[in-house]
Protein backbone atom coordinates (compact mmCIF):
# COMPACT_ATOMS: atom_id res chain seq x y z
CA UNK A 1 0.00 0.00 0.00
CA UNK A 2 2.64 2.53 0.79
CA UNK A 3 4.54 1.46 -2.58
CA UNK A 4 1.51 2.17 -4.09
CA UNK A 5 0.91 5.50 -2.98
CA UNK A 6 -3.18 6.01 -2.64
CA UNK A 7 -4.23 9.24 -1.85
CA UNK A 8 -7.54 9.20 0.57
CA UNK A 9 -10.09 10.32 -2.47
CA UNK A 10 -12.14 11.51 0.76
CA UNK A 11 -10.84 15.38 -0.08
CA UNK A 12 -7.26 15.51 2.19
CA UNK A 13 -5.43 13.12 0.05
CA UNK A 14 -3.44 11.65 2.64
CA UNK A 15 -1.93 8.43 1.96
CA UNK A 16 -3.66 5.90 2.96
CA UNK A 17 -0.25 3.13 3.53
CA UNK A 18 0.82 5.48 6.19
CA UNK A 19 -2.91 5.45 8.00
CA UNK A 20 -2.88 1.95 7.60
CA UNK A 21 0.82 1.72 9.39
CA UNK A 22 -0.29 4.18 12.28
CA UNK A 23 -3.63 1.68 12.88
CA UNK A 24 -1.61 -1.62 12.30
CA UNK A 25 1.45 0.21 14.36
CA UNK A 26 -1.57 0.59 17.74
CA UNK A 27 -1.38 -1.39 20.92
CA UNK A 28 -5.30 -1.49 21.85
CA UNK A 29 -5.97 -3.15 25.09
CA UNK A 30 -8.41 -5.60 23.75
CA UNK A 31 -6.54 -6.14 20.64
CA UNK A 32 -9.68 -4.78 18.79
CA UNK A 33 -9.45 -2.07 15.49
CA UNK A 34 -12.08 -0.78 13.72
CA UNK A 35 -12.65 0.13 9.73
CA UNK A 36 -15.29 2.03 8.88
CA UNK A 37 -16.13 3.27 4.94
CA UNK A 38 -17.34 6.73 4.74
CA UNK A 39 -20.24 6.76 2.43
CA UNK A 40 -21.88 10.10 3.31
CA UNK A 41 -20.57 11.68 0.44
CA UNK A 42 -21.88 15.10 1.17
CA UNK A 43 -20.28 17.28 -1.44
CA UNK A 44 -23.04 18.61 -3.61
CA UNK A 45 -22.43 17.76 -7.30
CA UNK A 46 -20.82 14.44 -6.46
CA UNK A 47 -22.37 10.91 -7.37
CA UNK A 48 -19.19 8.73 -7.36
CA UNK A 49 -19.20 7.03 -3.93
CA UNK A 50 -23.37 6.36 -4.66
CA UNK A 51 -21.94 4.93 -7.88
CA UNK A 52 -20.02 2.78 -6.15
CA UNK A 53 -21.77 1.76 -3.16
CA UNK A 54 -24.57 0.59 -5.24
CA UNK A 55 -22.87 -1.09 -8.45
CA UNK A 56 -19.69 -2.00 -6.91
CA UNK A 57 -20.39 -2.82 -3.36
CA UNK A 58 -18.72 -6.04 -3.49
CA UNK A 59 -15.37 -4.08 -4.43
CA UNK A 60 -15.80 -1.76 -1.20
CA UNK A 61 -16.46 -4.62 1.11
CA UNK A 62 -13.18 -6.25 -0.66
CA UNK A 63 -11.41 -3.26 0.19
CA UNK A 64 -12.49 -2.95 3.33
CA UNK A 65 -11.71 -6.91 4.12
CA UNK A 66 -8.11 -6.18 3.02
CA UNK A 67 -7.94 -3.50 4.78
CA UNK A 68 -9.14 -5.36 8.37
CA UNK A 69 -6.85 -7.85 7.47
CA UNK A 70 -3.70 -5.50 7.00
CA UNK A 71 -4.16 -3.31 10.14
CA UNK A 72 -5.43 -6.58 12.42
CA UNK A 73 -9.42 -4.89 12.80
CA UNK A 74 -12.41 -7.73 13.35
CA UNK A 75 -15.48 -4.99 12.94
CA UNK A 76 -16.18 -2.87 10.33
CA UNK A 77 -18.82 -0.11 9.13
CA UNK A 78 -20.21 1.50 6.18
CA UNK A 79 -21.93 4.95 6.95
CA UNK A 80 -24.20 5.67 4.35
CA UNK A 81 -25.66 8.69 4.14
CA UNK A 82 -29.69 9.14 4.52
CA UNK A 83 -29.88 10.70 1.18
CA UNK A 84 -29.04 7.37 -0.54
CA UNK A 85 -31.90 4.78 -0.59
CA UNK A 86 -30.41 2.75 -2.82
CA UNK A 87 -27.37 2.21 -1.49
CA UNK A 88 -28.14 0.55 2.05
CA UNK A 89 -30.30 -2.60 0.33
CA UNK A 90 -27.48 -2.92 -2.03
CA UNK A 91 -24.39 -2.93 0.59
CA UNK A 92 -26.77 -5.37 2.76
CA UNK A 93 -27.25 -7.63 -0.12
CA UNK A 94 -23.13 -7.93 -0.82
CA UNK A 95 -22.97 -8.32 2.60
CA UNK A 96 -25.24 -11.36 3.21
CA UNK A 97 -23.55 -12.65 -0.11
CA UNK A 98 -20.06 -12.24 1.10
CA UNK A 99 -21.05 -13.83 4.66
CA UNK A 100 -22.88 -17.07 2.44
CA UNK A 101 -19.44 -17.20 0.68
CA UNK A 102 -17.21 -17.66 3.41
CA UNK A 103 -15.95 -14.29 2.95
CA UNK A 104 -17.17 -12.44 5.70
CA UNK A 105 -17.89 -13.38 9.01
CA UNK A 106 -15.48 -15.88 11.75
CA UNK A 107 -12.39 -17.37 10.29
CA UNK A 108 -12.60 -15.85 6.52
CA UNK A 109 -11.69 -19.04 3.97
CA UNK A 110 -9.73 -20.84 7.00
CA UNK A 111 -7.37 -18.32 7.45
CA UNK A 112 -8.31 -17.47 10.93
CA UNK A 113 -8.97 -13.91 10.12
CA UNK A 114 -12.62 -12.93 11.78
CA UNK A 115 -13.99 -9.68 10.29
CA UNK A 116 -17.43 -8.74 9.80
CA UNK A 117 -19.16 -5.39 8.35
CA UNK A 118 -22.64 -3.95 9.58
CA UNK A 119 -24.28 -1.29 7.48
CA UNK A 120 -25.33 1.97 9.11
CA UNK A 121 -27.27 4.98 8.01
CA UNK A 122 -26.79 8.16 8.69
CA UNK A 123 -29.23 11.20 9.38
CA UNK A 124 -28.96 14.04 6.63
CA UNK A 125 -25.70 16.09 7.44
CA UNK A 126 -23.14 17.49 5.30
CA UNK A 127 -20.22 17.58 8.08
CA UNK A 128 -21.00 14.31 9.58
CA UNK A 129 -18.94 13.77 6.54
CA UNK A 130 -15.94 14.65 8.83
CA UNK A 131 -14.14 11.92 10.48
CA UNK A 132 -14.78 12.96 13.99
CA UNK A 133 -18.39 13.88 13.76
CA UNK A 134 -19.14 10.18 11.81
CA UNK A 135 -17.47 8.52 14.37
CA UNK A 136 -19.69 10.12 16.89
CA UNK A 137 -22.81 9.90 14.81
CA UNK A 138 -21.89 5.84 14.92
CA UNK A 139 -21.82 5.93 18.33
CA UNK A 140 -25.37 7.54 18.26
CA UNK A 141 -24.04 10.80 19.48
CA UNK A 142 -24.57 14.52 18.12
CA UNK A 143 -22.89 14.80 14.79
CA UNK A 144 -20.52 17.47 15.74
CA UNK A 145 -16.72 17.55 15.32
CA UNK A 146 -13.70 17.19 17.40
CA UNK A 147 -10.42 18.33 18.06
CA UNK A 148 -7.96 16.19 16.74
CA UNK A 149 -5.31 14.79 17.91
CA UNK A 150 -6.68 12.28 18.69
CA UNK A 151 -6.93 11.04 15.76
CA UNK A 152 -9.36 7.86 14.53
CA UNK A 153 -6.46 5.83 13.77
CA UNK A 154 -5.46 6.23 17.55
CA UNK A 155 -8.63 6.54 19.28
CA UNK A 156 -11.98 5.80 16.90
CA UNK A 157 -15.10 4.15 17.53
CA UNK A 158 -15.38 3.66 21.31
CA UNK A 159 -11.96 4.43 21.82
CA UNK A 160 -10.33 1.97 19.46
CA UNK A 161 -7.75 2.39 16.87
CA UNK A 162 -10.30 3.21 13.46
CA UNK A 163 -8.95 3.25 10.38
CA UNK A 164 -11.33 5.68 8.40
CA UNK A 165 -11.89 5.43 4.66
CA UNK A 166 -13.73 7.37 1.84
CA UNK A 167 -15.79 4.99 -0.38
CA UNK A 168 -14.15 5.09 -2.90
CA UNK A 169 -10.18 4.98 -1.30
CA UNK A 170 -12.00 1.34 -0.34
CA UNK A 171 -12.26 0.58 -3.74
CA UNK A 172 -9.19 0.54 -5.35
CA UNK A 173 -7.75 -1.51 -3.20
CA UNK A 174 -8.30 -4.62 -4.42
CA UNK A 175 -6.68 -3.53 -7.80
CA UNK A 176 -3.54 -3.28 -5.84
CA UNK A 177 -3.59 -6.42 -3.75
CA UNK A 178 -4.53 -8.40 -6.98
CA UNK A 179 -2.17 -6.88 -9.58
CA UNK A 180 0.60 -5.44 -7.06
CA UNK A 181 1.63 -1.50 -6.87
CA UNK A 182 3.64 -0.84 -10.18
CA UNK A 183 0.69 -1.98 -12.16
CA UNK A 184 -1.56 0.13 -9.91
CA UNK A 185 1.30 3.34 -10.53
CA UNK A 186 1.14 2.83 -13.98
CA UNK A 187 -2.39 3.38 -14.68
CA UNK A 188 -1.50 7.16 -14.37
CA UNK A 189 1.58 7.72 -16.14
CA UNK A 190 3.68 10.65 -14.47
CA UNK A 191 1.24 11.43 -12.09
CA UNK A 192 -0.62 10.88 -9.31
CA UNK A 193 -0.88 7.03 -8.62
CA UNK A 194 -4.09 5.18 -9.84
CA UNK A 195 -7.44 6.29 -11.51
CA UNK A 196 -9.90 9.00 -10.64
CA UNK A 197 -13.58 8.93 -11.28
CA UNK A 198 -15.19 12.39 -11.81
CA UNK A 199 -18.68 13.12 -12.31
CA UNK A 200 -20.16 15.82 -14.19
CA UNK A 201 -23.28 18.10 -13.75
CA UNK A 202 -26.49 18.41 -15.86
CA UNK A 203 -25.14 21.38 -17.52
CA UNK A 204 -23.09 19.00 -20.31
CA UNK A 205 -24.00 17.77 -22.93
CA UNK A 206 -22.67 14.32 -21.91
CA UNK A 207 -23.04 14.94 -17.79
CA UNK A 208 -21.70 11.45 -16.20
CA UNK A 209 -19.43 9.42 -13.99
CA UNK A 210 -15.81 9.05 -16.37
CA UNK A 211 -12.94 6.83 -14.70
CA UNK A 212 -9.64 8.83 -15.70
CA UNK A 213 -5.98 8.74 -15.17
CA UNK A 214 -4.54 11.48 -13.20
CA UNK A 215 -2.89 14.63 -15.33
CA UNK A 216 -5.98 14.27 -17.94
CA UNK A 217 -6.73 17.75 -18.60
CA UNK A 218 -9.96 19.48 -17.25
CA UNK A 219 -10.47 20.47 -20.96
CA UNK A 220 -10.31 16.61 -22.13
CA UNK A 221 -12.89 16.01 -19.08
CA UNK A 222 -15.56 19.19 -19.74
CA UNK A 223 -15.27 19.06 -23.87
CA UNK A 224 -14.23 15.49 -25.00
CA UNK A 225 -15.85 13.50 -22.40
CA UNK A 226 -18.51 16.36 -21.54
CA UNK A 227 -19.30 17.60 -24.67
CA UNK A 228 -19.51 20.54 -23.69
CA UNK A 229 -22.51 22.54 -22.49
CA UNK A 230 -25.86 22.15 -23.67
CA UNK A 231 -28.37 24.52 -25.61
CA UNK A 232 -25.37 26.26 -26.97
CA UNK A 233 -24.23 27.61 -23.80
CA UNK A 234 -20.87 28.70 -22.72
CA UNK A 235 -18.70 27.52 -19.91
CA UNK A 236 -18.24 30.33 -17.30
CA UNK A 237 -16.22 28.38 -14.61
CA UNK A 238 -15.73 25.31 -13.11
CA UNK A 239 -16.08 24.44 -9.12
CA UNK A 240 -13.84 20.72 -8.79
CA UNK A 241 -13.94 18.57 -6.06
CA UNK A 242 -16.50 19.93 -3.53
CA UNK A 243 -18.07 22.87 -2.17
CA UNK A 244 -14.79 23.58 -0.46
CA UNK A 245 -13.12 23.99 -3.48
CA UNK A 246 -11.96 26.83 -5.60
CA UNK A 247 -13.59 27.64 -8.68
CA UNK A 248 -11.23 27.84 -11.89
CA UNK A 249 -12.63 30.26 -14.76
CA UNK A 250 -12.90 28.64 -18.12
CA UNK A 251 -9.77 30.72 -19.55
CA UNK A 252 -7.87 27.68 -17.07
CA UNK A 253 -9.59 24.63 -18.88
CA UNK A 254 -5.99 23.37 -19.83
CA UNK A 255 -5.14 22.72 -16.17
CA UNK A 256 -4.76 18.87 -15.39
CA UNK A 257 -6.76 16.97 -13.07
CA UNK A 258 -4.41 16.50 -10.19
CA UNK A 259 -3.06 17.99 -7.03
CA UNK A 260 -0.58 19.84 -7.42
CA UNK A 261 -1.74 21.94 -10.49
CA UNK A 262 -4.72 22.27 -9.38
CA UNK A 263 -3.48 23.84 -5.86
CA UNK A 264 -1.76 26.11 -8.09
CA UNK A 265 -4.62 27.77 -8.75
CA UNK A 266 -6.50 27.49 -5.37
CA UNK A 267 -8.63 24.51 -6.70
CA UNK A 268 -8.06 21.19 -5.57
CA UNK A 269 -9.02 17.33 -6.56
CA UNK A 270 -11.54 16.62 -3.67
CA UNK A 271 -13.79 13.97 -4.44
CA UNK A 272 -13.86 14.26 -7.76
CA UNK A 273 -17.27 16.20 -8.61
CA UNK A 274 -17.46 19.05 -11.71
CA UNK A 275 -20.05 21.39 -11.61
CA UNK A 276 -19.73 23.84 -14.39
CA UNK A 277 -21.55 27.25 -14.37
CA UNK A 278 -22.84 28.72 -17.87
CA UNK A 279 -21.80 32.04 -18.92
CA UNK A 280 -25.86 33.14 -17.48
CA UNK A 281 -24.32 32.61 -14.15
CA UNK A 282 -24.18 35.52 -11.40
CA UNK A 283 -20.89 34.86 -9.29
CA UNK A 284 -22.34 37.53 -6.76
CA UNK A 285 -25.69 34.98 -6.32
CA UNK A 286 -22.88 32.09 -6.62
CA UNK A 287 -20.63 33.31 -3.55
CA UNK A 288 -24.54 33.69 -1.55
CA UNK A 289 -25.36 30.24 -2.44
CA UNK A 290 -22.30 29.11 -1.01
CA UNK A 291 -22.19 30.93 1.77
CA UNK A 292 -25.65 29.92 2.66
CA UNK A 293 -24.69 26.22 2.10
CA UNK A 294 -22.17 26.84 4.38
CA UNK A 295 -23.92 28.61 6.96
CA UNK A 296 -26.75 26.04 7.05
CA UNK A 297 -24.41 22.95 7.45
CA UNK A 298 -22.45 24.31 10.17
CA UNK A 299 -21.81 21.69 12.71
CA UNK A 300 -21.93 25.01 15.33
CA UNK A 301 -18.97 23.54 17.65
CA UNK A 302 -16.60 26.53 16.89
CA UNK A 303 -17.78 29.77 16.64
CA UNK A 304 -15.54 31.36 13.50
CA UNK A 305 -17.50 29.00 11.57
CA UNK A 306 -20.92 29.18 12.47
CA UNK A 307 -20.84 32.95 12.85
CA UNK A 308 -18.54 34.05 10.31
CA UNK A 309 -20.32 31.51 7.58
CA UNK A 310 -23.33 33.53 8.30
CA UNK A 311 -22.28 37.02 8.80
CA UNK A 312 -20.52 36.01 5.10
CA UNK A 313 -24.42 35.57 3.84
CA UNK A 314 -25.67 38.63 4.97
CA UNK A 315 -22.66 40.53 3.66
CA UNK A 316 -22.96 39.06 0.19
CA UNK A 317 -27.09 39.16 0.32
CA UNK A 318 -27.20 42.77 1.14
CA UNK A 319 -28.11 44.26 -1.96
CA UNK A 320 -25.36 46.92 -3.50
CA UNK A 321 -21.24 46.77 -2.83
CA UNK A 322 -19.56 44.57 -0.72
CA UNK A 323 -16.89 46.06 1.57
CA UNK A 324 -13.55 43.95 -0.01
CA UNK A 325 -11.79 44.57 3.03
CA UNK A 326 -14.18 43.30 5.65
CA UNK A 327 -15.03 40.32 3.13
CA UNK A 328 -11.51 39.90 3.25
CA UNK A 329 -11.02 39.63 7.23
CA UNK A 330 -14.16 37.54 7.31
CA UNK A 331 -12.12 34.82 5.15
CA UNK A 332 -8.88 35.07 7.15
CA UNK A 333 -10.82 34.39 10.36
CA UNK A 334 -12.74 31.65 8.90
CA UNK A 335 -9.21 30.11 7.90
CA UNK A 336 -7.42 30.77 11.06
CA UNK A 337 -9.89 29.95 13.44
CA UNK A 338 -12.23 26.80 12.50
CA UNK A 339 -11.66 23.47 13.96
CA UNK A 340 -12.60 21.83 10.95
CA UNK A 341 -12.54 22.12 6.87
CA UNK A 342 -15.80 23.26 6.41
CA UNK A 343 -15.34 26.46 8.36
CA UNK A 344 -11.39 26.78 7.24
CA UNK A 345 -12.48 25.40 3.32
CA UNK A 346 -15.32 27.44 2.24
CA UNK A 347 -13.12 30.74 1.94
CA UNK A 348 -11.60 29.30 -0.93
CA UNK A 349 -14.19 29.35 -3.43
CA UNK A 350 -15.06 32.86 -2.29
CA UNK A 351 -11.40 33.90 -2.54
CA UNK A 352 -11.77 32.49 -6.31
CA UNK A 353 -14.54 34.57 -6.97
CA UNK A 354 -12.89 37.40 -5.62
CA UNK A 355 -9.98 36.92 -7.98
CA UNK A 356 -11.52 36.03 -10.77
CA UNK A 357 -14.67 38.26 -11.10
CA UNK A 358 -14.18 41.11 -8.74
CA UNK A 359 -16.62 43.43 -10.57
CA UNK A 360 -19.63 40.40 -10.31
CA UNK A 361 -18.91 40.78 -6.29
CA UNK A 362 -19.21 44.46 -6.62
CA UNK A 363 -16.02 44.62 -4.45
CA UNK A 364 -15.28 48.48 -3.42
CA UNK B 1 -35.64 19.07 -2.79
CA UNK B 2 -32.29 19.45 -3.49
CA UNK B 3 -31.33 23.11 -3.44
CA UNK B 4 -27.15 21.76 -3.80
CA UNK B 5 -24.75 23.02 -6.32
CA UNK B 6 -25.22 21.29 -9.13
CA UNK B 7 -28.94 21.88 -9.43
CA UNK B 8 -28.61 25.52 -8.67
CA UNK B 9 -26.59 25.61 -11.11
CA UNK B 10 -29.43 23.99 -13.09
CA UNK B 11 -32.53 25.74 -12.17
CA UNK B 12 -31.21 28.79 -9.92
CA UNK B 13 -33.07 27.26 -6.87
CA UNK B 14 -36.40 28.01 -9.14
CA UNK B 15 -37.75 24.51 -8.35
CA UNK B 16 -38.10 24.98 -4.51
CA UNK B 17 -40.53 27.88 -4.90
CA UNK B 18 -42.73 26.25 -7.56
CA UNK B 19 -42.81 23.08 -5.25
CA UNK B 20 -43.80 24.62 -1.91
CA UNK B 21 -46.28 26.88 -3.59
CA UNK B 22 -47.97 23.54 -5.71
CA UNK B 23 -47.53 21.70 -1.54
CA UNK B 24 -49.01 24.86 -0.05
CA UNK B 25 -46.06 24.00 2.48
CA UNK B 26 -43.48 26.44 2.99
CA UNK B 27 -39.17 24.88 2.90
CA UNK B 28 -38.40 23.31 6.02
CA UNK B 29 -42.20 22.81 7.24
CA UNK B 30 -44.71 20.94 7.48
CA UNK B 31 -48.86 21.37 6.31
CA UNK B 32 -51.39 21.75 9.03
CA UNK B 33 -52.99 18.02 8.75
CA UNK B 34 -49.00 16.50 9.45
CA UNK B 35 -49.64 14.55 5.89
CA UNK B 36 -47.00 16.49 3.68
CA UNK B 37 -43.93 17.98 4.60
CA UNK B 38 -40.92 19.53 2.22
CA UNK B 39 -37.31 19.79 3.14
CA UNK B 40 -34.26 21.63 1.57
CA UNK B 41 -31.55 19.14 1.26
CA UNK B 42 -27.77 19.31 0.39
CA UNK B 43 -28.06 16.65 -2.52
CA UNK B 44 -29.46 13.68 -3.58
CA UNK B 45 -26.59 12.37 -5.88
CA UNK B 46 -28.78 13.49 -9.26
CA UNK B 47 -26.80 15.67 -9.81
CA UNK B 48 -26.46 14.89 -13.53
CA UNK B 49 -30.33 15.45 -14.52
CA UNK B 50 -31.14 18.09 -11.29
CA UNK B 51 -33.24 19.53 -10.04
CA UNK B 52 -33.94 16.61 -8.16
CA UNK B 53 -36.63 15.71 -6.04
CA UNK B 54 -37.29 12.97 -3.83
CA UNK B 55 -40.72 11.18 -2.29
CA UNK B 56 -40.12 8.71 0.13
CA UNK B 57 -37.12 6.42 -1.05
CA UNK B 58 -38.21 7.25 -5.17
CA UNK B 59 -35.54 9.92 -6.66
CA UNK B 60 -36.69 11.56 -9.75
CA UNK B 61 -34.75 14.72 -11.41
CA UNK B 62 -34.79 16.29 -14.40
CA UNK B 63 -37.73 17.67 -17.05
CA UNK B 64 -41.11 16.92 -15.23
CA UNK B 65 -39.75 15.90 -12.41
CA UNK B 66 -41.49 18.87 -10.35
CA UNK B 67 -45.02 17.73 -11.93
CA UNK B 68 -44.35 14.38 -11.33
CA UNK B 69 -43.48 15.00 -7.80
CA UNK B 70 -46.69 17.29 -7.25
CA UNK B 71 -48.78 14.65 -9.13
CA UNK B 72 -47.60 11.88 -6.62
CA UNK B 73 -46.22 10.31 -9.35
CA UNK B 74 -42.48 10.58 -9.09
CA UNK B 75 -40.05 7.92 -11.19
CA UNK B 76 -37.06 6.81 -10.72
CA UNK B 77 -34.27 8.80 -12.54
CA UNK B 78 -31.89 7.34 -14.83
CA UNK B 79 -28.67 6.45 -13.95
CA UNK B 80 -25.56 8.57 -14.69
CA UNK B 81 -23.77 7.53 -18.13
CA UNK B 82 -20.23 5.92 -17.59
CA UNK B 83 -17.63 5.17 -19.35
CA UNK B 84 -13.48 4.61 -18.90
CA UNK B 85 -11.13 6.98 -20.73
CA UNK B 86 -7.19 7.09 -21.34
CA UNK B 87 -4.59 4.71 -22.99
CA UNK B 88 -3.33 3.58 -19.11
CA UNK B 89 -6.72 2.29 -17.98
CA UNK B 90 -8.27 -1.19 -18.83
CA UNK B 91 -11.09 -0.81 -21.22
CA UNK B 92 -13.32 -1.79 -18.42
CA UNK B 93 -11.78 0.15 -15.63
CA UNK B 94 -10.63 -0.67 -12.31
CA UNK B 95 -13.36 1.23 -10.67
CA UNK B 96 -16.32 1.18 -12.96
CA UNK B 97 -16.81 -2.62 -14.96
CA UNK B 98 -18.55 -5.05 -13.38
CA UNK B 99 -18.87 -6.47 -9.45
CA UNK B 100 -16.97 -9.57 -8.85
CA UNK B 101 -18.57 -11.17 -5.54
CA UNK B 102 -15.23 -13.90 -5.99
CA UNK B 103 -12.95 -11.31 -3.86
CA UNK B 104 -10.45 -12.27 -6.06
CA UNK B 105 -7.94 -9.87 -4.41
CA UNK B 106 -8.59 -10.97 -0.81
CA UNK B 107 -8.04 -14.36 -2.09
CA UNK B 108 -4.44 -13.67 -3.58
CA UNK B 109 -3.75 -11.23 -0.73
CA UNK B 110 -4.28 -14.56 2.13
CA UNK B 111 -2.64 -17.06 -0.16
CA UNK B 112 0.31 -15.10 0.34
CA UNK B 113 0.80 -13.47 3.32
CA UNK B 114 0.01 -14.69 7.08
CA UNK B 115 -3.23 -13.70 9.03
CA UNK B 116 -3.07 -9.91 10.32
CA UNK B 117 0.44 -10.15 9.03
CA UNK B 118 1.13 -7.91 6.61
CA UNK B 119 1.84 -4.53 8.31
CA UNK B 120 2.40 -5.87 11.93
CA UNK B 121 5.62 -4.48 13.66
C1 LIG C 1 -16.88 19.13 6.34
C2 LIG C 1 -16.24 17.86 5.91
C3 LIG C 1 -16.99 16.93 5.19
C4 LIG C 1 -16.43 15.74 4.78
N1 LIG C 1 -17.19 14.88 4.07
C5 LIG C 1 -16.66 13.71 3.65
C6 LIG C 1 -17.46 12.77 2.93
O1 LIG C 1 -18.64 13.00 2.66
N2 LIG C 1 -16.88 11.60 2.53
C7 LIG C 1 -15.57 11.31 2.83
O2 LIG C 1 -15.10 10.24 2.48
N3 LIG C 1 -14.80 12.18 3.50
C8 LIG C 1 -15.32 13.36 3.93
N4 LIG C 1 -14.53 14.22 4.65
C9 LIG C 1 -13.12 13.83 4.94
C10 LIG C 1 -13.06 12.91 6.17
O3 LIG C 1 -12.90 13.70 7.33
C11 LIG C 1 -11.86 11.96 6.09
O4 LIG C 1 -10.71 12.72 5.85
C12 LIG C 1 -11.97 10.91 5.01
O5 LIG C 1 -13.14 10.16 5.12
C13 LIG C 1 -10.76 9.98 5.10
O6 LIG C 1 -10.80 9.08 4.04
P1 LIG C 1 -9.64 9.00 2.93
O7 LIG C 1 -8.32 9.00 3.68
O8 LIG C 1 -9.90 7.71 2.26
O9 LIG C 1 -9.79 10.19 2.07
C14 LIG C 1 -15.07 15.44 5.08
C15 LIG C 1 -14.32 16.37 5.80
C16 LIG C 1 -14.89 17.56 6.20
C17 LIG C 1 -14.06 18.53 6.98
S1 LIG D 1 -15.48 24.59 11.29
FE1 LIG D 1 -17.76 24.56 11.27
S2 LIG D 1 -18.27 22.44 10.82
FE2 LIG D 1 -16.10 22.45 11.50
S3 LIG D 1 -16.14 22.17 13.74
FE3 LIG D 1 -16.25 24.37 13.44
S4 LIG D 1 -18.48 24.80 13.42
FE4 LIG D 1 -18.27 22.61 13.07
S1 LIG E 1 -26.66 18.90 -6.22
FE1 LIG E 1 -28.76 18.33 -6.53
S2 LIG E 1 -28.65 16.18 -6.77
FE2 LIG E 1 -26.58 16.73 -6.41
Amino acid sequence: MKDADLKGRGGAAFPAGVKWGFVAGTTPADGQRVVVANGDEGDPGSYIDKHLMERRPHLVLEGMALAAFTVGAQRGFVFVRSEYPDSLPALRRAVAEARAAGLLGANVLGSGLSFDIEIHEGAGSYVVGEETALLASLRGLRGTVSARPPFPAARGWHGRPTLVHNIETLANVPFIAAHGASAYRALSPGATPGTKLVCLNQRFVTPGLYEVSFGTSLRTICDGLGGGLKDGHTLKALQVGGPLGGILPASLLDTPLDFAPLAEHGCMVGHGSIVAFDETTDMRALARHLMKFGADESCGKCFPCRVGLRRGEELLDRPGPVDRAKLEALLETLELGSLCAHGDGLPAPIRSLVEHFPHELELV
Amino acid sequence: MCTGTACWAAERGAALGTVAAGLGVAPASISDDGATSLAPTVCLGLCHVGPAVRDGDVLDAGPGAVDRLLAGACTRAPAPATAVHGAAIPPDGVLLGADDPAWPGLRHALAISAPNGCARP
